[in-house]
């Protein structure tokens, strides 16, 4: 579809998600950096044949840049589902857009040379102030009008607007200054490099060596988390990037395949520029709260993907379990069923593996009240690895019955 | 006459070095290659894990630029060696292929684009607080500048 404009037409703005590509027909256009504040910076004029919004097609990120008709320009708008087509009816045009993205990448690489050089020469004069630097890096750097607004605001952020809110579940609260127990003597510092943005950082981690995996069988509550993990590590069990705030299981952390995926990306720039967590001091439950939803959230850049879902939605029942929220731990409780249901359907797994997700699943469902299922679950279980857990658990809804009978 | 090769490659082996001119688009077509920057110094860093159907070598292939990593075999691995001069032929005949190298493309940009926003607010972050100084800028340049 051919789209007419006249001279200072919006075509695209910076931040639009449709996914279209654009290619210019007839006439010129202009791209712009924060059009139309102060930090507006031209980064470049395409004319025929060339093309832009690539990446909204590509790999679905908003539009960079806003792109304005530089006099009366005629547009051809390919939307993302006729993009294949459009790139085999003509095979100049996949030319066209892979050298303009060459051309761009190395521009964006030269900037951020030339941002740091400009830096260095700046502080060698002395102090710089916070209102140049956001100058500079705004000729560079797209800022939103969000990042405008938080670099006005004092140091202290609201909390009130959660950048999680469409992620956490309905109804939960703050739970800051609920004290956790001590973990400290299981715990070793450790060095942790980020696998998306490269920062080191020290974190904690959990030591597992003598903790025994049955000690749950000797316990009057029938929780099961021990199948998964050697003790209750839900407070140190994540590990968070203080820097991009990435977030995921301490021993996921170093999967550099990670870099290859972003679809995260944009989610974790908005929770960086409301939340501000700390990771230094003491943990207080929000902020393992926090930390469970923020692994959620790019939990879709690993190839376990499932997995870690499934254990996620499980860690979150548990907490909320323990912090009283009935309402709460059931909607997660469910979340984790359906998980490990999708997990046992659609994923490869080892023998062993599947034996282990099948225990955690029979001990969830038990805990959902489906006592027949869990039941089912479990005998399947008792000519296996977890023979002592499946039959403990059988007896346990056993006697219940019973009890319950008498009553 | 240059032609389109599929080549063969063992464990480890270097199939492009860092800052060499080689012209030629790779597409991978089983195994793993692994991309590092400045492998084998004291500051090695892995970069990324390419596997099919992804290619590599398109920057230096469509503007002449210096490879800028060194890319290296992870297992036995094969790869579609297009040069130059066989570009426009292959994404002719290939659409699928070319919209593969643009999706490459497009994340390579997206990490630049999340390195430089991060960046920015490290520094402007820095310059808040007062402590934006020679010693931090050098530090910010070890991190990003490549």
């Amino acid at each position: 579809m051919v789209r007419s404009y006249n001279e200072d037409d919006i075509i695209v703005k910076q931040g639009d998600t449709n996914r279209c590509l654009y290619k210019v027909v007839s006439g010129s256009v202009a791209l712009y950096l924060n059009y139309g504040t102060d930090y507006e910076y031209l980064i470049g004029v395409l004319s025929f044949p060339e093309c832009f919004g690539e990446m909204t097609v590509l790999s679905a990120r908003p539009c960079p840049y806003t792109v304005v008709a530089f006099n009366d320009v005629q547009i051809l708008c390919i939307p993302q589902e006729n993009f294949d087509k459009f790139i085999e009816s003509d095979y100049k045009n996949a030319i066209i857009i892979m050298r303009t993205m060459a051309k761009s990448i190395v521009m964006m690489n030269m900037n951020m040379s030339l941002l740091l050089e400009e830096m260095k020469d700046l502080t060698e004069k002395g102090g710089v102030s916070a209102e140049t630097v956001r100058g500079i890096a705004g000729r560079y750097a797209g800022i939103s009008e969000g990042d405008a607004m938080c670099m006005e605001a004092s140091e202290e952020l609201p909390r009130e607007s959660h950048p999680l809110d469409d992620l956490y579940l309905d109804g939960h609260k703050d739970f800051s200054g609920i004290i956790h127990p001590e973990y400290r003597r299981f715990l070793l510092r450790s060095k942790y490099i980020c696998p998306l943005c490269l920062e080191e950082f020290n974190g904690y981690r959990i030591v597992q060596s003598k903790l025994s995996l049955d000690a749950n069988l000797n316990e009057q509550r029938f929780d099961l988390r021990r199948i998964y993990d050697d003790f209750d590590p839900m407070w140190y069990e994540l590990v968070t990037c203080p820097k991009c705030y990435f977030t995921t299981f301490a021993g996921q952390f170093d999967d550099k395949k990670l870099l290859m995926r972003l679809n995260f990306e944009s989610a974790l720039k908005d929770a960086r520029r409301i939340v501000r967590l700390d990771f230094d001091g003491e943990r207080d439950l929000e902020l393992v709260f926090a930390q469970h939803y923020l692994a959620l959230m790019c939990a879709p850049g690993s190839d376990s993907f499932r997995q870690i879902t499934a254990r996620l939605w499980t860690n979150l029942y548990w907490l909320y379990d323990d912090a009283g929220e009935k309402e709460l731990a059931a909607q997660a409780l469910q979340r984790a069923i359906t998980s490990y249901y999708t997990i046992l359907d659609r994923c490869s797994l080892t023998p062993q593996h599947k034996q282990r997700c099948s225990m955690v699943l029979a001990g969830l469902t038990y805990h959902s009240g489906n006592h027949y299922g869990a039941k089912q679950l479990a005998k399947e279980l008792c000519k296996g690895e977890y023979r002592a857990l499946a039959e403990r658990l059988i007896s346990t809804i056993e006697e219940q019955k019973k009890n319950g009978d008498r009553s | 006459m240059s032609r389109v090769l599929m080549k063969r490659y063992n464990d480890d082996d270097i199939i492009v070095r860092q800052g060499s001119e080689d012209k030629h688009l790779y597409k991978v077509t089983s195994g793993k290659v692994a991309a590092y920057l400045n492998h084998g110094e004291p500051d090695e860093i892995l970069i990324g894990i390419i596997s099919a159907p992804a290619c590599f070598g398109e920057l230096s292939l469509l503007l002449g630029q210096p490879s800028p990593y060194t890319y290296i075999a992870m297992s036995d691995a094969a790869a579609l060696c297009i040069p130059e001069d066989k570009f426009e032929s292959f994404v002719e005949g290939n659409p699928r292929n070319s919209i593969e190298i643009m999706r490459t493309m497009s994340r390579q940009q997206s990490m630049i684009n999340l390195n430089m926003s991060m960046m920015a607010e490290e520094l402007m972050e820095l310059a808040r607080s007062g402590s934006l100084d020679k010693k931090a800028v050098t530090r910010l340049v070890e991190r990003y500048g490549r």
